[in-house]
């Protein structure tokens, strides 16, 4: 190596050396073990009504019409930390829209973007996210939680819904989009869609919202049938209200 | 030299306190605080070993920090040896240092951004020292003569372990080994220059 490189007391050359390479293995590692990260909209006697959050439409549903495009406009920053820290990320690009966050976490714990999603991990688990594009992300975690973090601007741009052969559009509500059949997971782990209809014409709109509808409307549970795309074939059921899951809706 | 003496449990598992089993099964997937215990148990031992391959001191630390580098690119392709990734890391960096300038090249970028360390040999360091007639030597010796005498000789591990490390069996490894230190009689060190470990 030719490089001109700054000299320094041999401890702080071993210090920088395994810095760079803890970098380099969760920057450069595999997108696995990954999962959609869950944002509660309501409380209750076990009632969850979930909605995947905008960083895991890329992740997962890539050719779900209505989801959002991606596109990474910075070099990753890492940081690793214990509790709660703030993730500096410097000038925001022009363009940008979001920061995607990623949490791997190293213990057992809960940590919350902000915002307020989050929720509980394992040592190892990754969870992503999508915050508003901000030089400054706030991550809060249950005390003593280590865990690493990887935030990237970027610019998402929602696409457009589909239409099936009778006319109904079908794809992700996550981008702001109201189609007719929303894409969901039924209860059996099938992904489909429930008519927007059937969810009562009510999408939440942030966690007071949700909880403001379940204190309304929650004390009774309701399935709707999950269909393919075409909104005939049904493949599972969606629960709507208390008790435990009930599908959910894709973002 | 102490060999290490795992403890055998009723489910046989070897329970060396500095068993790399858990951390590279986590590392390996990416979890940076086990890659990095890894690093902290290993890092010294590698770079004596890069110490005494490579002839330019300059090198050193390069190679020792691309044997890291390589035990995450190439982790598909890692074998612990009763439990440790050491002989593998220790074999990669024998290779690493046969041509360390070629070798190091693929990593350019990365240890462009890191600095240098600013230090002059210790006393520790004089024993770890290349001999331009051991690595002269040793580029005369088959790759896997290389990182057997490399492993044993050199760096002190046991012969079944560096065999495993090379994938010869542990007659073939001591053949071998005998045949190389005929080879390399006047270049290795006295075994009284071998040093401890762990």
């Amino acid at each position: 190596m030719t490089t001109t490189r700054p000299l320094v007391p041999r401890e702080e050359y071993t210090a920088a050396l395994r810095t760079a390479l803890v970098e380099h293995v969760v920057r450069t590692a595999p997108a696995t073990r990954r999962r959609r990260v869950l944002r509660r909209l309501s409380v209750g006697t076990g009632a969850l009504v979930v909605l995947g959050g905008a960083g895991a439409a890329a992740a997962h549903l890539d050719l779900l019409p209505g989801t959002e495009r991606v596109d990474r406009l910075a070099e990753p920053v890492v940081v690793t930390a214990t509790g709660d820290h703030v993730i500096e990320l410097g000038p925001v690009p022009a363009g940008a829209t979001h920061v995607d966050v990623e949490v791997r976490c190293h213990d057992d714990g809960t940590f919350w973007f902000p915002g307020g999603a989050g929720g509980t991990c394992t040592d190892g688990e990754v969870t992503g996210y999508a915050v508003p594009a901000d030089r400054s992300i706030a991550i809060t975690t249950s005390p003593g939680l280590r865990w690493t973090g990887v935030a990237t601007y970027t610019r998402h741009e929602p696409t457009d819904v589909a239409v099936n052969g009778n006319g109904d559009t079908y794809g992700s509500a996550g981008s702001g989009a109201a189609p007719d059949l929303v894409a969901a997971e039924a209860t059996n782990g099938r992904e489909g869609y429930v008519y927007a209809r059937d969810l009562a014409g009510y999408t939440p709109t942030s966690p007071a919202d949700a909880a403001r509808w379940q204190e309304e409307h929650g004390h009774a549970t309701r399935v709707v049938p999950v269909y393919l795309s075409d909104g005939e074939t049904v493949v599972g059921q969606f629960e709507i209200g208390p008790g435990e899951g009930g599908g959910v809706v894709t973002p | 030299m102490q060999p290490d003496h795992p403890v055998r449990t009723l489910q046989g598992v070897s329970e060396r306190p500095d068993d790399d089993t858990a951390a590279w099964h986590a590392a390996r997937t990416g979890d940076g605080a086990a890659f990095g215990l890894l690093f902290d148990r290993h890092h010294a031992r590698v770079r004596r070993h890069a110490a005494r391959l490579v002839p330019r001191p300059g090198d050193v630390d390069d190679v020792a920090a691309s044997a890291f580098l390589e035990l995450w690119r190439r982790r598909a392709d890692v074998r612990l040896v009763r439990g440790s990734v050491l002989p593998w890391l220790l074999v990669t960096t024998t290779n690493l240092a046969r041509n360390a300038a070629r070798s190091t090249r693929r990593h350019e970028a990365f240890l462009a951004r890191l600095p240098r360390p600013d230090d002059t040999p210790d006393v520790a360091d004089v024993a770890c020292v290349a001999d331009p007639r051991l690595v002269a030597g040793l580029r005369a010796l088959s790759a896997t003569d290389r990182r057997l005498v490399a492993l044993v000789v050199l760096d002190g591990l046991p012969l079944a372990d560096a065999a495993e490390a090379v994938g010869v069996s542990v007659p073939a490894a001591k053949s071998r080994l005998h045949r190389a230190r005929a080879r390399l009689r006047d270049a290795l060190p006295r075994p009284d220059h071998v040093e401890a470990h762990r």
